[in-house]
């Protein structure tokens, strides 16, 4: 703890709608927060331009760092992950996965274990051709470079890294057990994870040239154009015209796709939609977020309990909130 | 590096502006001998390119950390004595346009600060050197300091100005005009000056491909498209050679590879030779042995052979090379550059040391 206490990032809870600012050293634990729309999760020093959270911890990059803490305690667990290995960079972009983050920093990609690294980051994979965000699923870290679409495990490749798709671009990249596919901005397309057989269409095809998101779950492909989200079921999606599910609210663009069970979510324009699947007929408001900067910010994440999103600037402190599903 | 060294460095870097470079003794501390088997000199550079002739070894470095900005630093030496015989022919401020040729007793370099083509003889410079080409790029592109790649052959001068489709002719014995070669549908991307033809690499902007295209050097025919099958990425070195019968070149990405072309073009799609191999660079052919600079992880650079024509990759011949581009053969050894410090952007402190070696040549006639 003499490490945070050192730190520039102040870092206070606040407990429900009060003011009620905490030292770090003496927070309360995160599970006696109230979890209702107007609680404040986390209050940072520095704008955060990212969350993510996976089964037991909440992570930001705010101010050009990585950091994370226990979404059950994050008073008493919070973390800094190194920016490189010299430590003098900043953090572009993470992405979380199979126990490990990663990070981009400088055109290198950087691992570590999510409960800390050992002290120094391993560096993954350098390339000068990286094309942010990275994406992460099991084990590994994907990226596009300038041609082609790679892999390298949380330890580092040795030597080349696993060949996804030649000459294929990732613009979003999403998984299902077996498969990866990609936007790549003209179509959906599809591979073996490991790169094992060559790229396939797997839908989409007619849709016209979109830049958006996608996601995969349930046996179905979703899809954002920017102005809509459509559904299509991933054993024949160009079997039929897709189904459309969402139209944006003013002029977009729809972003962040993101499954949860039965539930879809994505960012319309800063503010955070959900509807319940599978005619999502019932679209609602959930927050207003704030607005990305850069391309694969994340501005809302999800795990089993809470929905955790970044408050626009202006309104008070730099604030991660947090509420109930 | 001591006082003496840092205030000439910042004196040539300078006047070098001016073009007022004369040969130089950087003194016994930039360059010294060893004891170890196989090296010719010790320098305090990253060395980026070697060159070789009958007589003198010759390559462009920088030092790290620069004491004057981003110098970069044209020597050459004897072969057989190289510690005692450097001769420094320029510096200059910018990190690009690091190419520079030997021919006919020239050395040729390209000034990017200032836009000039310039040449010595290769003992030295005595004075200032001539000027080829006042203002080369401002002409075409009415830029100055435009980054330009280039490939010196046979005493001429082949260039491009980035972003440009232009593949320019500059004589050197004679220097008149500059000669339009070849117009490319696209930016040229990368040149290569191979026999009678220039090569290069443009992207076809409707296919969203790239293509390897060639015209005579002389202008005489029009441009031919060899290949569309190659993936050319512009953060490393393209590395590129023929034989008698066939053109080589690498697909220099992290999962990339070796490829061959009959001369005559690619009827359907090129035969692979190595792959995946990652980031490889530089080419170079020795009779039926083929040389190839690779990364053997990031910045890591290492040098490997093969036999050809089937291309059965040899043991790493030499690990930790300083560039991908340090590579020279003569009629009996490999020159390459070396070091054991790591030479990523993220080491900007350590005060740099190469070892240039001369490795036995493999049998160019056997795998």
């Amino acid at each position: 703890m003499s490490r945070l206490a050192s730190s520039v990032i102040t870092f206070f809870w606040l407990l429900g709608c009060s003011t009620k600012a905490v030292e770090l050293d003496q927070a309360p634990p995160f599970a006696s927060v109230p979890t209702t729309g107007d609680d404040p999760a986390l209050v940072l020093s520095e704008e955060p331009t990212s969350v993510w959270v996976d089964e037991r911890r909440l992570y930001w990059v705010a101010g050009g760092k990585l950091q994370s803490c226990r979404t059950t305690d994050c008073a008493r667990s919070l973390l800094d992950y190194p920016s490189s290995v010299r430590g003098e960079d900043n953090v572009v972009t993470a992405v979380v996965a199979g126990g490990h983050v990663y990070w981009t920093s400088r055109n290198t990609i950087y691992s570590c274990p999510t409960e800390g690294c050992d002290p120094k980051p391993l560096t993954v994979t350098q390339d000068p051709a990286l094309q942010p965000p990275p994406f992460a699923h099991g084990e590994y870290v994907y990226w596009s470079s300038d041609f082609d679409i790679y892999r390298c495990r949380a330890v580092g490749c040795s030597g080349a890294p696993d060949v996804v798709a030649s000459n294929s671009l990732a613009q979003a990249l999403a998984f299902d057990e077996a498969r990866a596919y990609w936007s790549d901005g003209v179509r959906v397309m599809s591979a073996p994870v490991d790169g094992s057989a060559p790229p396939e269409i797997a839908g989409f095809d007619q849709l016209g040239a979109f830049t958006g998101d996608l996601a995969v779950g349930g046996g179905y492909l979703y899809v954002s154009d920017n102005l809509h989200i459509f559904r299509c079921p991933l054993a024949n999606c160009d079997a039929s015209p897709p189904t459309l599910l969402v139209t944006a609210s003013g002029s977009g663009p729809l972003t962040q796709i993101t499954l949860d069970g039965s539930t879809l979510y994505w960012d319309d324009a800063d503010t955070l939609r959900s509807c319940r699947l599978p005619a999502c007929t019932d679209p609602r408001a959930i927050a207003t977020l704030r607005q990305g900067t850069s391309v694969g910010d994340k501005l809302f994440a999800i795990d089993t309990n809470d929905i955790y999103w970044l408050e626009p600037p202006g309104v008070g402190s730099p604030t991660i909130r947090r509420m109930a599903k | 590096m001591n006082i003496r060294e840092t205030a000439f460095l910042l004196i040539l870097a300078s006047g070098a502006s001016a073009c007022s470079a004369s040969v130089v003794d950087l003194g016994a501390t930039f360059i010294s001998t060893s004891n170890e088997p196989g090296v010719v000199a010790v320098v305090h550079e990253r060395v980026e390119k070697l060159i070789v002739d009958d007589e003198r070894l010759y390559w462009i470095g920088t030092h790290v950390p620069s004491v004057a900005g981003n110098v970069w630093l044209l020597h050459s030496c004897l072969k057989l004595n190289c510690a005692t015989t450097l001769v420094t022919y320029d510096a200059q401020s910018n990190d690009v346009g690091r190419n520079f040729s030997v021919s006919s007793g020239q050395i040729y370099w390209y000034r990017s600060d200032v836009g000039e083509l310039l040449s010595c003889p290769i003992a030295g410079c005595d004075g200032a050197p001539r000027s080829l080409a006042p203002e080369l790029v401002h002409q075409r592109t009415g830029l100055t300091g435009v980054m330009i790649d280039q490939a010196g052959f046979d005493d001429e001068y082949f260039y491009y100005p980035i972003g440009f489709a232009l593949l320019n002719r500059l004589p050197l014995l004679e220097p008149g005009p500059h000669q339009l070669l070849a117009q490319s549908l696209s930016a040229i991307q990368s040149i290569a000056i191979q026999g009678a033809y220039a090569y290069w690499v443009a992207k076809d902007q409707i296919e969203n491909k790239q293509q390897l295209l060639r015209a005579r050097k002389g202008g005489a025919s029009g441009v031919e498209t060899i290949t569309s099958d190659l993936n050319v990425s512009l953060y490393r070195g393209f590395g590129f050679t023929t034989d008698e019968s066939s053109l080589y070149w690498t697909n220099n990405t992290l999962a990339g590879s070796i490829s061959r072309c009959p001369l005559a073009g690619c009827p359907d799609d090129s035969a692979v030779l190595l792959s995946p191999l990652r980031a490889p660079q530089n080419l170079l052919i020795d009779g039926m042995r083929l040389y190839y600079e690779h990364e053997v992880e990031a910045y890591d650079y290492a040098l490997s052979s093969c036999a050809l024509p089937a291309c059965v990759a040899s043991a790493l011949l030499q690990e930790h090379l300083d560039a991908p581009s340090v590579l020279a053969l003569d009629d009996r050894y490999l020159y390459v550059a070396t070091t054991e410090q790591d030479i990523s952007p993220n080491n900007t402190n350590e005060d740099t040391i190469a070892r240039i070696r001369r490795l036995p040549k493999l049998n160019p006639e056997s795998p």
